[in-house]
């Protein structure tokens, strides 16, 4: 059409930007803010997936709480069937194994040679075990069978910081490193079911998961069943479970365990909560983002509102010349649409370098998120500027309705 | 194309009723043929051409265009109508007063999807033939009333049309001007075969009709 200039020239008669400059900053502002809470959440999710540099899973150690009834064997402590399947099958939960603990009597003999000094050390030992995939160790030397008399065990971490920085200084004892603690042979006597061994403890590494003194399963199953009391071996034996928890649902587990009055590490039970936190300010910045954007686009409504009333004469000399108003409506959604896709491209550049910039900083601290934004976040952003350019076209289109059609009485 | 006017009544206010009104009457007109409506101030010629154009409602009765009765027409009905069927200058004229006449003239053409071939020769034409070709390139708010006048006139000669509908055309026209303009809109709608319908306070001897009505 030749003439377009000209009705852009009768349709902006009345236009007067600066009337609309604030409701297109807090639209760039609200559209950011929608964009950075929907990238926050992917983020996040990307952190606490199981990829490499991510949170990962969280590791729980689950037991019942005792208390005066249990001191009193009024009540057990143990886990029943019913209750470990439904931990086991429990949404939040990746990965799940019961602990086995010893049923016969240990001790462990450890003689150091240090210089002048020499000291015996004997302790009674519980040992424990659970499956393979919950050990945080290299698992090649994690193996045993029947024909050794050597058996590799893992200590917590925590022993040997004990050792060295509350009882060794306290006897005047030399510290040991945890490469010279594997180095020393000791002597685990098994003794019960009237039969008694004793094997070579081989001290394979440290874990910093499981506080516990642990040996294979297969062995401890071995034991048990070799060198077991009946009595003991006839009971529900369960006391503590450990379980793989999906990082996002920390906060959803804490509140089963807390239902069932169930104890675990409360620093984890913290993350939980920090992890639930940061949700609820994700959520809370996405709401402020989209009531910031929908003021913006009533801002951007009543301003074509105004500019319809003013412009009224000369819509209503088009209509009268018999322009479409189907076509008002396209040239009033054309300019909306000029004033939103700039908004929308440069609120969408400020999340590409946020995130670039984000993802540089967390790689710094061994954290791993993408450096480029997610689809997701650009559909979102579509997504709402569709909903709200509906509103628009809606509201316009009836606006301008109103003005086509014959009026009932004189203006 | 055929206008045919059902008993339709004004609401919006007392009507004298007369032997040769369209008010109160069943009357058809056809195209080409020249109708005349003379009125005093106030007895409804402009609420007639609203009507006619499709800017009121406020009637009772009924009007059809060819047999298509107006009361049901949508938006783009009337859009359609007001583009190819009918061509109208309005009593306040509805000229774009930031836009040059020849802006205004092309505008209203282009809506239309008039022929534009020769549009410039044709709008020179007939401009000079009103006396007003010095004003084409000015802007319209800056003319007298009986120049915007001629512009309209100018204006709804170059539009498809059927029918050629006139409110007060002449109202600031002298008569030597208002006669060249009479002229002109009769051969542009001879040439056309389309019907007009002027609606005037004044007689105007010179405007010889097939039909005239008192309103």
């Amino acid at each position: 059409m030749r003439s377009n200039k000209q009705i852009q020239k009768i349709l902006s008669s009345n236009h007067k930007p600066f009337q609309i400059g604030l409701a297109i900053i807090g639209c760039l502002i609200g559209f950011f803010l929608i964009l950075v809470s929907v990238q926050s959440i992917l983020n996040f999710k990307y952190l606490f997936s199981d990829s490499k540099q991510g949170i990962g899973s969280q590791y729980m150690v689950i037991n019942k709480k005792v208390n005066l009834f249990s001191t009193l064997n009024i009540s057990k402590t143990t886990f029943t069937k019913k209750e470990i399947e439904e931990i086991s099958s429990h949404p939040s939960i990746q990965k799940f194994s019961a602990f086995e603990g010893n049923k016969f009597e240990a001790e462990a003999y450890l003689e150091m040679n240090e210089g002048p000094r020499q000291a015996r050390l004997r302790t009674e030992l519980f040992l424990e075990s659970v499956d393979d995939e919950f050990i945080d160790i290299e698992l090649d030397k994690w193996k045993w069978d029947s024909t050794t008399n050597e058996i590799p065990v893992i200590l917590p971490t925590d022993f040997i910081n004990l050792y060295n920085f509350t009882y060794a200084p306290s006897r005047g004892l030399p510290q040991i490193s945890k490469n010279t603690v594997k180095l020393f042979g000791f002597s685990i006597t098994i003794r019960g079911n009237n039969k008694e061994t004793t094997y070579k403890g081989n001290i394979i590494g440290f874990s910093d998961r499981i506080s516990s003194m642990l040996v294979p399963k297969r062995f401890l199953d071995f034991a048990n069943n070799k060198y077991g009391y009946p009595n003991l071996n006839s009971e529900n034996s369960t006391y503590r479970i450990i379980t793989a928890v999906k990082p996002n649902e920390l906060s959803n587990f804490q509140a089963f365990l807390l239902e069932n009055n169930y104890e675990t590490n409360q620093e984890l039970l913290r993350n939980g909560k920090f992890v639930g936190l940061m949700y609820l300010f994700i959520t809370v910045i996405f709401i402020i983002g989209l009531i910031i954007t929908i003021n913006a686009f009533t801002g951007f409504i009543l301003y074509f509102h105004l500019l319809i009333y003013r412009s009224r004469n000369e819509i209503d000399s088009l209509l009268r010349l018999g322009y479409s108003h189907t076509k008002l409506v396209r040239n009033y959604l054309s300019r909306i649409a000029l004033i939103i896709l700039p908004l929308v491209v440069l609120a969408l550049g400020g999340l590409v370098l946020s995130q670039y910039y984000l993802a540089n900083l967390l790689f710094k601290y061994n954290f791993e998120i993408p450096r480029s934004i997610h689809l997701y976040s650009v559909l979102a952003m579509l997504g709402v500027t569709a909903i709200l350019v509906c509103i628009f076209f809606v509201q316009i289109r009836s606006e301008l309705f109103k003005i086509a059609l014959p009026r009932k009485e004189k203006d | 194309m055929k206008i045919a006017f059902k008993n339709i009544t004004p609401l919006s206010f007392e009507y004298n009723q007369k032997e040769d009104s369209i008010w109160g009457f069943n009357n058809t007109l056809e195209s080409p043929g020249v109708y005349k409506v003379i009125a005093s101030s106030g007895s409804g010629k402009s609420t007639l051409i609203s009507i006619l154009s499709g800017l009121r409602s406020d009637y009772a009765g009924h009007i059809e265009f060819d047999q298509k009765s107006i009361t049901d027409f949508a938006p783009k009905d009337w859009s359609a109508l007001r583009s190819q069927k009918i061509s109208l200058v309005y009593q306040d004229l509805r000229l774009f007063p930031n836009l040059t006449v020849r802006e205004n003239i092309i505008l209203s053409q282009d809506i239309t999807g008039a022929d534009s071939n020769n549009v410039m020769s044709e709008l020179e034409g007939f401009a000079k033939e009103m006396n007003i070709s010095t004003q084409l390139d000015k802007l319209v708010k800056h003319l007298s009333f009986g120049q915007m006048q001629r512009v309209a006139i100018i204006r709804a000669m170059m539009r498809n049309y059927e029918w050629l509908i006139l409110d007060e055309p002449f109202s600031h026209l002298d008569l030597t001007n208002a006669t060249i303009a009479w002229e002109l809109i009769t051969q542009q709608a001879k040439k056309r075969s389309a019907g007009i319908i002027i609606a005037c306070l004044d007689p105007y001897e010179f405007i010889k009709a097939d039909k005239i009505f008192h309103l």
